[in-house]
């Protein structure tokens, strides 16, 4: 064999590994915010939602694929390498960011807590959005901790648009109605809260 | 009380190498316990049934080594025979009176079969009773290298722990310069100024074993310039206390011929790779685009510094490798990483110079490093090439941008290598190029460490003496210049590099940062001293 560099190719090969890491996780804002769990052992995960429903965890195999001819070796530079793997990485990223919206479609549908509107960036329908999820308080009413919307780009702006069209007056009344959702969210939180105890 | 990991350590390489693994300490062991030796087979060719000849005052002793088991169907099929020949053909050797007997031995670092060790007790006892055969197995072989290994044994942990590092260290690449250094400072007692002559030669044994342990895992690999490298940083280190402490050519002198004749070996072994078309495999992974003109670089300046020292020590096929090849193999590796690799342009200039004689476009070896090393290092540049004192597995990093440490050190405004590139051109008559670049020559100082012990040019780092750091005259006269590239300082050249020339290309290759002017020039005036019964031409 003609002399190798394997520690300075395992550097480069550790160099990679973190950078794939670093752009997935850039590239995919739901899956940031989501704790990661490494299972060590067994084949399967079995867990319970809050509503007491015994569900499963199903496995996705997510592969980020780039490859390099035979041909091309002798002229591959590091940065072009970095680029095929950042663009894989990318790829990789927004499969699994659409699995994941797709498993919390599927299972908000499976519990009638789809809203469908024909128009989805209306301050109404954020209302109706806002009623029908699960609000956490931070210990008073006047803390809630309020959900993270996720939407492409184009949406977030439509969404922004449209409440900066709003009128004072119409504004006024649109913050008083979200009041009054989070008055009932709170109340919701109470009860569920009071519900933790230990009794006979 | 033995040094049980050690020892394990020992048993462990001797089961894992080959009868070519083993048959440098074998014979450094023989060496040792006071044999002679006056052949040693080239490549394992088949000689006569004998690998190897050792002379004991007047007994005459033949060996013919094995690796692995003897089977008693290896025994019938392979080896029999070979003992055969090995018992029944005389020894031939200009040192060995025509009809001289011998003694044979079978040695194996495996075991024999007990089949196979009756067949031979039986034949000792009637058809080959006037001239048994001695066997030698692995438990022997391992108690003579325990006891040549135990008395240098690193004594320090910290040396302990070098020691195993290099055990355990990834044969693909490239050796660890500096813990390889310490191994051999360690094991040759270098520290120790007061050690017998006797001791010296025990410790010089111990050191090519320890080297042989250490550079297993290479060869296993058959990563034969690693290999290369390990010899040649030994060989050096054997010079050093030669040289330092004076001795007797009797104390280190058939360890040295060893040592040059294990070069030899893995130098043709890399040849055959290089001619089988290794150079373009290199590209295995997708860092080898980056890595692979490294790798390449290496392959071929280790090829040529062999072929040099082929040529240096007059041996017949210094020359089997056409300059057609060789140039195209050069055109593939050929990447200035640091003035390091100026040795590297030196050697192949003095190969090509020899081959091809007439053809003055050679001086590109030196040419164009010099042209590079001007601009790269001139004031105005913001970094300069690497310094001799940073060896490729830097440079390599740098390139890849895998180096974990900073590099503080200021490159430009000098070099290591102007002057003596200088001195060259120079001394083959190449004007034109000195005069055309004379401006940026005088620009950049020329620096060189000067030790002052002479033997310090083969320690890895020289521990007294000075770094000295010259400006040219702005005005220089060429018959001035020609005159002082032509003038040599015997008395600063290592009175080991004299007695050893075969080492000149592999010195140039480890210890660059040691080149100075006035060795360059010696080396020059040795490339071209005619070597009795070579042809210079390829």
């Amino acid at each position: 064999m003609i002399i190798d560099f394997p520690e300075i190719k395992s550097a480069l090969d550790e160099q990679l590994r973190r950078f794939s890491r670093r752009v997935l996780v850039e590239s995919a804002p739901l899956i940031r915010l989501i704790p990661k769990i490494l299972q060590h052992e067994g084949e399967t995960h079995q867990y319970n939602t809050l509503d007491g429903a015994e569900k499963q965890m199903s496995y996705d195999e997510q592969v980020g694929e780039f490859s390099f001819s035979k041909d091309e070796l002798p002229s591959l530079s590091k940065a072009e390498i970095f680029r095929r793997c950042g663009d894989a990485m990318r790829q990789m990223a927004g499969n699994i960011e659409r699995g994941a919206f797709q498993t919390i479609g599927r299972e908000v549908e499976e519990v009638g807590n789809t809203l469908k509107s024909t128009d989805p960036c209306s301050p109404e329908n954020f209302l109706a959005a806002l009623d029908k999820v699960l609000v956490d308080f931070d210990g008073s009413r006047e803390r809630p901790v309020m959900p993270t919307l996720f939407a492409n780009e184009q949406t977030i702006k439509e969404f922004k648009r449209r409440f900066e069209a709003l009128t004072p007056d119409q504004r006024h009344d649109l913050d008083r109605r979200r009041e009054e959702v989070l008055d009932r969210k709170y109340a919701e939180y109470l009860s569920r809260e009071g519900d933790r105890k230990l009794v006979d | 009380m033995p040094n049980t990991f050690l020892v394990k350590a020992i048993e462990s390489w001797l089961i894992n190498s080959n009868e070519l693994g083993y048959t440098l300490p074998f014979c450094e062991v023989l060496t040792a316990q006071g044999f002679s030796l006056i052949h040693l087979s080239k490549q394992n060719a088949f000689e006569q049934g004998k690998d190897v000849i050792a002379l004991r005052g007047d007994e005459l002793h033949a060996y013919q080594l094995k690796g692995g088991n003897i089977t008693d169907d290896r025994w019938v099929r392979e080896v029999w025979p070979e003992i055969e020949k090995l018992r029944k053909l005389p020894v031939v050797h200009p040192a060995v009176a025509a009809g001289t007997p011998h003694k044979s031995y079978l040695v194996t670092n495996g075991a024999l079969e007990d089949t196979v060790r009756r067949a031979i007790t039986d034949l000792n006892n009637t058809q080959w009773a006037e001239a048994p055969l001695t066997v030698i197995v692995r438990g022997q072989l391992l108690r003579d290298f325990i006891d040549a290994s135990e008395a240098f044994v690193p004594q320090e942990l910290a040396d302990y722990r070098n020691f195993l590092d290099l055990i355990f260290s990834d044969g693909r690449g490239l050796l660890d310069e500096e813990k390889l250094a310490r191994l051999f400072e360690e094991t040759l007692r270098l520290r120790d100024g007061e050690l017998t002559k006797a001791a010296r030669r025990r410790s010089i044994t111990a050191t090519v074993l320890y080297a042989s342990y250490v550079l297993s895992s290479a060869a296993k690999a058959a990563n034969h310039v690693a290999v290369m490298h390990g010899l040649a940083m030994l060989l050096g280190h054997i010079l050093l206390v030669a040289e330092r402490e004076n001795l007797p050519t009797t104390v280190y002198r058939t360890s040295v011929d060893l040592i040059l004749n294990e070069l030899d070996r893995h130098g043709e072994a890399l040849e055959a790779e290089l001619k089988a078309g290794e150079l373009d495999k290199v590209y295995e992974s997708p860092w080898d685009g980056t890595l692979g003109i490294f790798r390449k670089h290496l392959g071929v300046t280790f090829l040529t510094a062999h072929k040099l020292s082929q040529y240096l020590s007059a041996k017949e096929d210094w020359n089997s490798v056409s300059s057609a090849n060789l140039l195209e193999w050069n055109a593939a590796g050929q990447i200035l990483w640091g003035e390091g690799a100026v040795a590297a342009f030196l050697v192949r200039f003095w190969l090509f110079k020899v081959l091809m004689p007439t053809d003055s476009t050679v001086a590109v070896f030196l040419e164009g490093p010099l042209r590079d090393v001007l601009g790269a290092n001139s004031r105005e540049s913001e970094v300069g090439l690497l310094s001799p004192y940073y060896g490729i597995d830097v440079a390599a990093r740098l390139a890849t941008g895998t180096l974990n440490r900073e590099l503080t050190e200021t490159f430009t405004g000098r070099s290591y290598s102007i002057g003596l590139l200088v001195d060259l051109l120079a001394r083959h008559g190449h004007r034109a190029p000195v005069a055309q670049l004379w401006r940026d020559i005088s620009d950049l100082s020329h620096t060189e460490y000067q030790p002052t012990g002479l033997w310090e040019c083969f320690a890895r780092r020289g521990s007294s003496g000075a770094e000295v750091s010259r400006f040219p005259d702005q005005t220089q006269s060429w018959a001035k210049l020609v005159s002082d590239a032509e003038t040599i300082d015997l008395a600063a050249v290592p009175r080991l590099l004299r007695e050893v020339p075969a080492f000149i290309p592999y010195f140039a290759l480890c210890y660059p940062h040691h080149l100075t002017r006035n060795l360059v020039r010696y080396f020059d005036e040795t490339v071209w001293t005619p070597r009795e019964g070579l042809a210079k031409e390829g």
